[in-house]
């Protein structure tokens, strides 16, 4: 029920010319309603700061005590490719701009079983597969 | 020789004769009324006393001269006798005490460059009388049992003042959190609890109603000790108060890096 009317303000604006991007503090204002999506917060602050929300990454919310207002934290990177430079790969991962491939919760636990038994720089060659 | 002692020697002698001549006219049964011995022996008298605390001060230097004099026989150069000796002033037991004498003293130049520190001390009173842990103890329960909690009903039964209701502030907790929430907007991370934190965070929300029924509020200021009297054991503090960044440098990020395959 998005009835309630969603407000974003953005605090301590920062523009980081070393990473290119503008960093800031985002508090979310959303009364009767359940914490906001972090899709939404970015489509808001697209429109706010008059860019595509692809270049946007929200992380960090955090509900406050008693509900109806949120706080996190905002980047806005100048160019997509300067995003995929300095972000964080998890942080794209969220975005769907990065495939993590890697193996199973099994397998990669036997693997370190087997690494285990091995001392220095053989634990490399550890093969992933059984032996 | 001394000259002091000269002079003393001579005031004796001239003394002595006075007196003589006074005792002889008493013997010849003359008066001595207004006679001038009596004046000079006053003057002599005089003198003599005011010698001898300059002698006493000078007690040593007679005595190390004597001592000299009869070592070696007939005169002694004085200024040979004067010169200082720095070696009496060393004990042989205290060898030790002079040398970390020296060794502060090397500190100290160091030091001065450095910036003062002054003692982080707070005065605290000591009483000369109360000495004893016994009278120490019953004096601490005296002034715990003033303030217990059912003193305190009686002290509001029978004054005039308005009721005050208190909220139950902790300003600790509350610099703490404040301090945690600007770090956090600084450096764009989020901290995590650690292990004893969350457990103090659990503690202190989950409040039972057992508790705080039961809980008087320090009655009869039976808290901080036991059955016998004796003081309770300090338990380990609550780590609720005080937060210990689990973040650190890294801002909240554990272990180590992930390995990413692309």
């Amino acid at each position: 029920m998005s009835d309630s009317v969603v407000t974003i303000r953005t605090r301590k604006l920062m523009s980081n010319r070393l990473l290119a991007r503008k960093q800031m503090v985002v508090d979310v204002l959303h009364p009767n309603r359940a914490s906001v999506p972090k899709t939404e917060i970015r489509e808001k602050l697209a429109q706010m700061y008059k860019t595509t929300a692809d270049t946007i990454f929200v992380f960090g919310f955090r509900c406050q005590f008693g509900g109806g207002k949120s706080t996190g934290f905002g980047l806005i990177y100048d160019t997509l490719d300067l995003a995929k430079k300095f972000e964080p790969k998890h942080r794209l991962a969220r975005h769907g701009l990065l495939k993590v491939e890697r193996q199973g919760r099994k397998q990669r636990k036997e693997r370190k079983n087997r690494q285990k038994k091995v001392r220095g720089t053989k634990k490399s060659k550890v093969a992933a597969g059984k032996k | 020789g001394i000259s002091l002692l000269e002079v003393k020697n001579s005031h004796l002698l001239s003394y002595m004769t006075e007196m003589a001549h006074l005792m002889l006219k008493i013997a010849n049964g003359q008066s001595i009324q207004g006679d001038g011995s009596i004046e000079r022996l006053v003057e002599i008298r005089t003198v003599l006393e005011r010698i001898r605390p300059i002698e006493q001060k000078m007690k040593y230097q007679i005595d190390k001269l004597t001592k000299l004099a009869v070592s070696q026989g007939g005169e002694v150069d004085g200024n040979a006798a004067r010169r200082p000796r720095p070696d009496n002033l060393m004990m042989d037991d205290m060898g030790e005490e002079g040398s970390s004498d020296e060794e502060a003293d090397a500190e100290g130049q160091r030091g001065k460059g450095r910036k003062y520190v002054p003692p982080k001390l707070v005065a605290m009173r000591y009483d000369e009388d109360n000495n004893d842990r016994e009278d120490r103890l019953v004096e601490r329960a005296k002034r715990r049992a003033l303030n217990s909690s059912l003193i305190e009903d009686l002290r509001q039964q029978y004054s005039q003042a308005p009721e005050e209701i208190r909220e139950v502030v902790d300003e600790r907790r509350r610099a703490d959190d404040r301090h945690r929430a600007s770090y956090e907007e600084e450096m764009m991370v989020r901290l995590q609890l650690d292990k004893k934190q969350k457990k103090a965070e659990k503690q202190r929300k989950a409040t039972s109603t057992l508790d705080a029924l039961l809980d008087f509020g320090d009655y009869m200021a039976v808290d901080g000790i036991d059955r016998d009297g004796q003081p309770l054991k300090k338990k380990s503090k609550i780590s609720g108060g005080k937060t210990k960044f689990s973040g650190g440098k890294k801002g909240g990020k554990k272990m180590g890096k992930k390995k990413w395959k692309k």
